[in-house]
């Protein structure tokens, strides 16, 4: 019975077939690991290309790296024990988990270099908000308390040095901030270096400085 | 007049951002203690920044909690992920690509799929003739853009050239009488740029700005006319896109 492609599996025979093709690969038989890689393959490549396009990852290049990347953590897992096959669906539930985490490992490394806009494109409005941000934040976490006292901080500025904060905690350099907001780069960096001033004071005057400050790498002294 | 460097120069003390300081900047903040002090308070802030920079992810969930249900131990328990997902813009980032990977468009399935192919390949290689056997068009040397008050919110495309690695994609609409024109960059051609309008003879400079968030420079209610439209890249004083545009109401 020729095995069909990842998603024609429609019946139990079918379902049975590819089970078995799975367990013969996780024993590590040359044959079976080939016909399997040769399913899956094509599978995850659609979903990453799909994904790639909907989504405008500009930043993937190599999605046959993507997808060599998936079949080797699948393989991996299937031959130490830590994949069992139950059904073609959670098959693909794996597999497509997979290539998500592939796929953030890799805009990981490119977002190093990448700011965010302040706005959502595809919501519209404000895209981030550091009160709602610090308030979303677990408390458990140490730094939880602090990052709510910086967020109070940056609150009390004023419209403008409080917009200029904001986009540089998105990543936003003072060229994008230009670019974003229309004015000089001139404007931008006085903005910046004024908003750091009076946040710096701000700081100081909620107890940032004192219970925080070894945490966020701010010294206790101007 | 103050004999204190501009804010914006202190500013290149304090953070690695844009080419490094300039050398009589970094002297008098040196030799100047309310100079030093203000550039000491900026630089602070900034470490301090990067440190609660949400692009750290250092404050988000795991992303193995992404497109799961919601855990009920747990420091991202009792609605504390939902709440970080509605105000980190990283992690919805991630979402809206699992989501893109878990629900993939719909295909065409069978002998349907297969006479699409067949329509589009027959369809391309019927362009493909097409192109070889046409004489290339001169570059125009005015481009008119008719508004249509039927058109399309958006209005049609009617020009699209080279701008650095990318293109500059210019479309016009017209309501009441008067013009809207949108130009938008597009693909790698530079993300910030600055657009200058100019009409008359000689020519004098009508409108100039600089493009938003998505690239995009949009004009309302411009008179119909001949106007110049000029693009330039990022710290150029030359421009990159020089093109001429009739604009009708």
């Amino acid at each position: 019975m020729p095995v069909p492609d990842l998603h024609d599996v429609e019946d139990d025979a079918q379902d049975a077939a590819l089970g078995a093709l799975l367990a013969r690969a996780g024993r590590r038989e040359p044959a079976a690991e080939a016909d399997l890689a040769a399913r899956l393959a094509p599978f995850v490549r659609r979903r990453v290309e799909d994904a790639r396009r909907r989504r405008n990852w500009f930043w993937l290049s190599d999605v046959d790296a993507i997808v060599q990347d998936v079949l080797t953590q699948f393989f991996a897992a299937l031959r130490g024990g830590k994949y069992r096959y139950e059904g073609a669906r959670r098959l693909e539930g794996f597999l497509v988990r997979t290539a998500f985490y592939v796929a953030m490992n890799q805009k990981d490394r490119a977002a190093r270099d990448r700011a965010v806009s302040l706005f959502d494109d595809e919501e519209g409005g404000l895209r981030f908000d550091v009160a709602s941000f610090a308030e979303a934040v677990p408390d458990a976490l140490d730094r939880a308390r602090c990052l709510k006292l910086l967020a109070g901080a940056v609150a009390r500025l004023g419209e403008n040095r409080r917009e200029v904060i904001e986009r540089t905690l998105l990543g936003q350099k003072v060229r994008e901030i230009c670019a974003a907001t229309g004015r000089s780069a001139a404007s931008v960096s006085g903005l910046k270096f004024n908003a750091f001033v009076d946040l710096r004071r701000e700081l100081e005057a909620c107890g940032f400085v004192e219970t925080c400050g070894a945490l966020f790498g701010l010294e206790t002294t101007p | 007049m103050s004999d204190h460097p501009a804010d914006g120069l202190l500013l290149a003390l304090a953070i690695d951002d844009d080419g490094g300081p300039d050398p009589a900047v970094a002297a008098h903040a040196a030799a100047c203690a309310a100079c030093a002090s203000r550039v000491g308070a900026a630089r602070a802030v900034a470490a301090a920044l990067r440190s609660a920079a949400p692009a750290g992810r250092t404050w988000c969930p795991p992303r193995e909690l992404l497109g799961e249900p919601a855990p009920s131990a747990g420091p991202w328990a009792g609605g504390v992920l939902g709440r970080h997902l509605a105000a980190c813009p990283f992690c919805r980032e991630d979402a809206r690509d699992l989501h893109a990977l878990l629900t993939p468009a719909p295909t065409l399935s069978g002998a349907l799929h297969r006479l699409v192919l067949a329509v589009r390949a027959a369809g391309a290689r019927t362009l493909e003739l097409l192109e070889t056997t046409l004489a290339p068009q001169p570059a125009p040397v005015l481009v008119p853009i008719r508004g249509d008050a039927s058109a399309a919110p958006d209005g049609a495309v009617v020009v699209s050239v080279p701008f650095g690695a990318g293109a500059l994609e210019v479309a016009a609409s017209a309501t009441l009488g008067r013009v809207d024109l949108r130009a938008r960059a597009l693909g790698d051609a530079p993300g910030a740029w600055r657009l200058a309008l100019s009409a008359g003879d000689p020519l004098e400079l009508v409108e100039s700005r600089s493009s938003d968030d998505r690239g995009a420079v949009v004009l309302r209610g411009l008179e119909p006319g001949r106007y110049r439209l000029d693009a330039f890249g990022p710290q150029r004083q030359a421009p990159d896109v020089s093109i001429d545009l009739e604009l009708r109401g």
